[in-house]
This record gives C-alpha cells, sequence and structure tokens, in this order.
C-alpha cells in the first residue's frame, strides 16, 4: 500500500480575484520522484510555499507527514523533515559560500557531511568566495548544496537546474536518483520535460491553478495516445463524442485525435467511417504535456 | 545563528554610526575651548550682540553646554537617524533581494526571525546610545574638564528608553513596505518631521500641553543634568515602551500574515 507523504484537499490560494491555486487535491506516494508540471503563472511555485508555510491558502487543507501546513508550530515540524530549494537560488550576498554552508548545518540535526563534501567537490564550488560573485550556475549550485545536505525526508525543488549546464545537470539528476534509492521523496517543478522524463516516477501537470493530471508516468505514457487516421473522403466525424478523446484536429481527408485510455474502443468505433489507415503514436511525456495543454485550450475556445 | 546573520547584516549601518557618534562627541567635546573664544570674541566685537538665555548657561555649564549641543541636539537626531537605520532590513527585504524564501525554509518560527532581527538591531542602538557614557567624560579628561558618567549614563538610558519609539516605527514602516529605500527615506522624513516641529521648544519656551504629550525629542533630551524622575518623568518613559511594544507586535503581525 501506498502512504502519502504530501496530500492536499482543494487547497485554494487567491490574491483579490485572481486564483493562482484552485482547489488542488494531491496525493504524493513516499519514496517517489515527482515532477511537478506547468506552465509558467500555473501555480506550481504558490502551491509549493504553502506546503511549507510561506504562503497562507485562502482555503482548503494540507498535510506532510502527517503535519498540518496551516499550522504555525507544525510548519516549523515540516521544514526541519523537509529540505526546499527556492525558485528564486539567490541565498545571502554578504556571506561566503562556506559561511552560508556553516550557517545552514546547525539548523538540520542530520546534516549530510559526506554529501556536502561530495557535492562541493563535484560542482567546485571555492568555499572562500562571496556568494554575491557567483555567477547564476554557481548560486544554484550553492542553493542545491544547502538543501540537498539536509538529510530531509522530503526533498522539494522548484526549477533545480535552472542556470545549470548540461554536465551539472546531469550531476544533479544522478544526485536526485540516488537520493530517491536511499528512501527520500523528491518532489520538484521543472520546465525541462526531459528531464523530468528522465527521472520522475509520478506526474503531476498544473494548469491555470487546476490539477490537469496526478498519475505516475508509466500510466500516463500508457493511457494517453495520438491516433492517426487517413481517410479517402473528407469524413463527417465528431471525435469529442466518444469517451477518451480530448481533442482532434481535422485537415481534410486527415484526423488526428489524442486520447487519454480507451483507445482500442475509439478505433473499433471510427473504423465504421472506414479509414484507409489508422496510425497509433505512443507519446513522450513533452507531447503528452503540450497535447494535454492545447486540449485544454481548443474546450476552452 | 540568526543573530549572527543578522549581525552580518547590519553591522555595517552601526559601524557607520560609532563613526558618526564618537565624531560628534569628539567635535562639541574637543572643541568647546574654541567655541568659548569665539562667543567672547564675537561679544567684545559687537557689545550689543543679543545672547540667547541657553548660551549665557552654556559658556559656564559644561555639562549644559554639551546637553545644549548633543543630548537635545545633534546628537540626538543623528541617533534617531542611525536608529531607524538600523530597524531596517529582515525577512521583507530579504523578498526584494531574493533569499527571503531560503530564510523562511529553515526550520524557525516567524516570531523568532522577527524577534531576532528586532533585538538585533534594538541592542545596536542601544550600543550606539551609550557610546557617549565613554566617549564625552573620557574626552573631556583629556582637556582638562569634567563630565559625570552618571549624567552621561542617564542622558543615554533616556535616549534608549524614549528612542525605542522611533526604532519601532523604523520596524513598522519596514514591515509595511518593501522596498529597503522607500523605507528608510519614509523613516528619516518622519524623524525630521519629528524634530522639525519640536524645534521651536528647544530653547526652553513653554510647550502647550498637547505639544507635551508627544514632545518625544523633549523627552529624550530631558533636562542638562538628566538627574529628575518627574520630568521626563516614568509616565512618560512607559508611555514610550507601551508605544513601541505595541508597534513592534503590529509589525510582527504583519510579518506572521505576509506571503512571500
Amino acid at each position: 500500500m501506498n502512504e502519502f507523504v504530501i496530500t492536499t484537499k482543494g487547497l485554494t490560494k487567491r490574491y483579490g480575484d485572481f486564483c493562482a491555486v484552485d482547489k488542488l487535491d494531491l496525493n504524493i506516494p513516499r519514496g517517489t520522484i515527482c515532477g511537478f508540471l506547468g506552465q509558467n503563472g500555473a501555480g506550481k511555485s504558490t502551491t509549493i510555499k504553502m506546503l511549507l508555510g510561506m504562503v497562507k491558502p485562502s482555503s482548503g487543507t494540507g498535510e506532510i507527514l502527517g503535519l498540518d501546513i496551516g499550522d504555525e508550530n507544525q510548519s516549523v515540524e515540516i521544514r526541519k523533515r523537509v529540505a526546499y530549494v527556492a525558485e528564486d537560488k539567490r541565498l545571502y550576498d554578504y556571506m561566503t559560500v562556506g559561511q552560508i554552508i556553516k550557517f545552514t548545518r546547525p539548523f538540520f540535526a542530520e546534516w549530510n557531511y559526506s554529501m556536502e563534501e561530495r557535492l562541493l567537490d563535484e560542482f567546485r564550488l571555492p568555499t572562500s568566495r562571496k556568494i554575491k560573485s557567483l555567477s547564476k550556475g554557481m548560486r544554484t549550485q550553492l542553493a542545491l548544496i544547502v538543501g540537498l545536505c539536509r538529510n530531509a525526508e522530503i526533498i522539494i525543488l522548484d526549477e533545480p537546474s535552472e542556470g545549470l549546464d548540461p554536465v551539472n545537470n546531469e550531476k544533479l539528476l544522478k544526485v536526485l536518483v540516488g537520493l530517491a534509492a536511499d528512501g527520500k521523496t523528491i518532489f520538484f517543478s521543472s520546465h525541462h520535460v526531459f528531464e523530468v522524463e528522465q527521472i520522475a516516477e509520478h506526474i503531476i501537470m498544473l494548469h491555470n491553478g487546476k490539477l490537469l493530471d496526478n498519475r505516475p508516468l508509466d500510466q500516463l505514457k500508457a493511457n494517453y495516445k495520438l491516433i492517426k487516421l487517413l481517410f479517402d473522403d473528407v469524413p463527417n466525424l465528431n471525435p469529442l463524442e466518444l469517451k477518451g478523446v480530448k481533442s482532434y484536429v481535422q485537415v481534410d481527408r486527415s484526423v488526428t485525435l489524442f486520447t487519454d485510455n480507451n483507445e482500442e474502443q475509439i478505433i473499433d468505433r471510427l473504423k465504421i467511417n472506414n479509414p484507409s489507415s489508422i496510425e497509433v503514436i505512443n507519446l513522450n511525456l513533452r507531447d503528452i504535456f503540450l497535447e494535454s495543454l492545447k486540449a485544454i485550450e481548443n474546450y476552452a475556445a | 545563528m540568526l543573530l549572527e546573520k543578522y549581525w552580518l547584516e547590519t553591522k555595517y549601518r552601526f559601524f557607520i554610526g560609532v563613526l558618526f557618534i564618537t565624531a560628534l562627541c569628539m567635535f562639541f567635546v574637543l572643541m568647546q575651548p574654541w567655541i568659548l573664544e569665539q562667543w567672547a570674541l564675537e561679544e567684545k566685537l559687537d557689545p550689543t550682540l543679543y545672547n540667547p538665555p541657553w548660551l549665557l548657561i552654556a559658556r559656564t555649564d559644561f555639562t549644559y553646554f554639551i546637553w545644549h549641543f548633543l543630548h537635545n541636539n545633534l546628537l540626538q537626531l543623528t541617533w534617531a537617524i542611525l536608529t531607524v537605520m538600523l530597524a531596517l532590513g529582515g525577512v521583507q527585504h530579504e523578498s526584494e533581494n531574493g533569499s527571503a524564501l531560503f530564510t523562511l525554509s529553515l526550520p524557525v518560527s516567524r516570531k523568532k526571525i522577527f524577534m531576532n532581527r528586532v533585538w538585533v538591531g534594538f541592542l545596536e542602538a542601544s550600543v550606539l546610545a551609550l557610546l557617549p557614557v565613554v566617549v564625552i567624560p573620557f574626552l573631556s579628561w583629556c582637556i582638562g574638564l569634567e563630565y559625570n558618567v552618571i549624567t552621561g549614563l542617564s542622558h543615554s538610558l533616556l535616549f534608549i528608553v524614549g528612542g525605542t519609539v522611533f526604532y519601532a516605527i523604523g520596524v513598522l514602516i519596514n514591515s509595511l513596505i518593501k522596498g529597503e529605500t522607500i523605507s528608510f527615506f519614509l523613516a528619516v522624513s518622519l524623524v525630521f518631521v519629528f524634530y522639525f516641529l519640536f524645534q521651536p521648544y528647544s530653547d526652553g519656551m513653554h510647550k502647550p500641553f498637547l505639544v507635551k504629550m508627544i514632545d518625544l525629542p523633549g523627552f529624550i533630551a530631558g533636562t542638562s543634568e538628566a538627574n529628575t524622575v518627574s520630568d521626563p518623568g516614568i509616565a512618560g518613559g512607559l508611555s514610550c515602551m507601551a508605544i513601541s511594544g505595541l508597534l513592534i507586535y503590529l509589525s510582527y503581525f504583519i510579518t506572521l500574515k505576509r506571503d512571500f
């Protein structure tokens, strides 16, 4: 049985009339790497901030490791057991790399010294250098060091690879996989869908503050398909009537359907219209994400 | 840890304060004989020159001279400005610098973050207020004059008790406004408004009741000897502390409710 380490029920954040996060229900299983996808302004960072007590929810509830995210005292306990690397990787400019590591360590009883040494070595960060003189990539590396070495049960990362070069990005992904292998739960948002697909086991998609999808990556890939049909004559179809069809595009005799589940029944039903060819295309996460967004926009239109 | 962080954030402001206060004290103590000479010279050149009452006392009473120029004037104003400068910073301004989320990700309550910041600033302001207790008597001794340490200490305590209101105003403005520069100018402008409003009464002019009620600079200055209990009064001190406490609590409440 899966134990959920992060759960939310109807979690909502409103800024005046604008709803940044709308009745979000999440369940994140322990020990998984969970990718959090969404466009800019989808509500990913706001959700993460609500989970960590930095933003107060307008309504709804949430728990991390059984602790109430809305309670100030329990929120402190949450932050003892959850590591967080923010989207904004700026730290205290007036400190050196060594000083900020020294400053952060005492807050976390389980500080991972060997990982600190390893990451400092891998990222080649000079401990005596002032943070204000670090490049964007180096700041990201430092933010990751002071986040990941907390040896927390859950690691929440908001755009962790921002500013990293491909070599260091690869190193980061390896570290995350290693941490997950040690039983840590990793919840990370990213614009780089390929890197999410590379390591994530569970995907949550958000659009305009609303939950778009929330399931294991394998299931997502098994369910979402693109079905391309070619007809001898221009067909008169209304595929949206079919269960599982999320969106479709018809160009003359060619019809492309974006489907979620029910693929076989959809094909059987469309065979009545005698298509000259049927092609079922498996999708990667990027395509699933983009097609899902398109489907939502088409539906809204 | 947090105390050290806030000390690192404010230490340059604090040292600037040490420099300014020491320089002011040095100027008025070491230059006192020269200033007296200048007054005498001016009087010699123009015997009809009007001498205000304070000048007549300042000529003969060194304690009064120091009080008039420092505790009731420039030192107080400088200290008040430094106090609001020391009140600036904290997690509100970290959100402007981009490091607020890192601070808030630490397993520390917002109350602790806020209070640590307030205490560091307050302690620094208090040290700046106590600095003249050492500097003035020492420099006076250097030029063969005497200044009572207890009088200096009493003035410093008045600075701390009364000046806490300025500090609390600084903390409140800082909590309300995100930009550090705007907060600074607003807080300093408020200090100037206070001193501008009460300037006409600084030479011992009779103060109307309403002015007395809100005459914070007057309370901080006390009397030249600073040895009375009734004037500025314990009630005044308690009122200052109550107002400061209220403003600090309001600032804390704003910080607690704020989204970052």
